[in-house]
């Protein structure tokens, strides 16, 4: 909120109502992680008064999405593989359904390098928080950090909140 | 009987004397304020890797809680040992619903990507952890003359 934004809203006598409300970014992949960050964030947004949008971010091309399909073994379509991507996302958001109905959550797909769009969209919607799971589907997920979160945690445009597997999730607890 | 029922666990930040871990603190206490809850800033002296240098963590703690939002309710905590254990160690005792650290603090991790102490932190907390990347404090660097909060609209 600007200050003019703000001195017009207090002229009128506005409430907080009237105050653009503060949103919180999260981002999914279909991971366990993700759905205990996903609800972290429900939780966080419902406590602080904010919006929460959920992300998820197709790799850069659609073909990325088959990398557990052996290579050459079945010749693959574009078409397919727009459908494949189309799967993923919807997983990732089936992932989060239960616990975080429709319309909890903003939901928003995008395409391209997760740290890069996370942190675009987080910006562009002057998130005050990004959440994510401390690591992802990724090919390193054993190790303790996701290079995702640990790239967020170094140059994301707001605080990062990243949700580790041992979480307790004493904000969640309530549901 | 579930106490999140009531309130939150308070939200926990490690400071050393840093500029960014002044900023964590900061975010801190906003999120604190948010979620209606304490703010405990802890301060760890590490007698192995001596961080603090010749700073007492008393002081350094009682800098921080100075530096946050007056309206926050702040705790303060010292501890000797390991950074990153006491920092979580602290949390569960206190059930902190967050841990809140900078990007990197003082000492030999200073030039890493993210500091060792906040790759650890991640790896033993058992509840989410609030990182303030260095981005956001050249942002709120940039407001402060306009008095804006890092976190959310309000006041």
């Amino acid at each position: 909120v600007s200050g003019a934004d703000r001195t017009r809203a207090e002229a009128v006598g506005a409430t907080s109502h009237q105050v653009p409300r503060p949103r919180i970014v999260c981002g999914v992949d279909g991971s366990r992680q993700s759905c205990r960050a996903a609800v972290t964030a429900l939780s966080l947004a419902d406590r602080v008064g904010a919006d929460l949008v959920l992300v998820h971010v197709l790799p850069p091309r659609p073909s990325m999405t088959l990398a557990s399909v052996p290579v050459g073994a079945h010749p693959v379509t574009a078409a397919q593989m727009r459908q494949l991507d189309r799967l993923d996302a919807e997983g990732a958001f089936a992932a989060v359904e239960p616990q975080i109905p429709s319309a909890r959550a903003e939901r928003r797909i995008e395409r391209g390098d997760a740290v890069e769009r996370l942190s675009a969209i987080a910006s562009e919607l002057r998130a005050s928080l990004l959440v994510v799971g401390s690591r992802g589907r990724g090919p390193l997920s054993g190790a303790v950090l996701g290079s995702v979160s640990a790239e967020l945690a170094r140059r994301g445009p707001c605080p990062v909140v990243i949700v580790p597997p041992g979480a307790t999730l004493g904000l969640a607890d309530q549901r | 009987m579930d106490r999140y029922e009531w309130g939150v666990g308070t939200v926990i930040c490690g400071v050393d004397g840093s500029s960014r871990a002044l900023l964590a603190a900061t975010a801190a206490a906003d999120l604190a304020n948010a979620l209606d809850t304490t703010l405990t800033l802890a301060c760890v002296d590490d007698p192995w890797t001596r961080d603090l240098g010749s700073a007492r963590s008393g002081d350094v703690v009682r800098a921080a809680a100075e530096a946050v939002d007056p309206l926050t309710r702040v705790d303060e905590v010292t501890a000797v040992g390991n950074a990153a254990r006491q920092l979580t160690r602290l949390a569960r005792e206190r059930d902190a619903s967050l841990i809140a650290v900078g990007s990197r603090g003082r000492g030999p991790a200073q030039g890493r990507a993210l500091g060792s102490i906040t790759a650890i932190v991640t790896g033993l907390a058992e509840c989410p952890v609030l990182i303030v990347p260095p981005r956001v404090e050249a942002r709120v660097a940039s407001n402060a003359a306009v008095g804006r909060r890092l976190w959310g609209t309000g006041p």
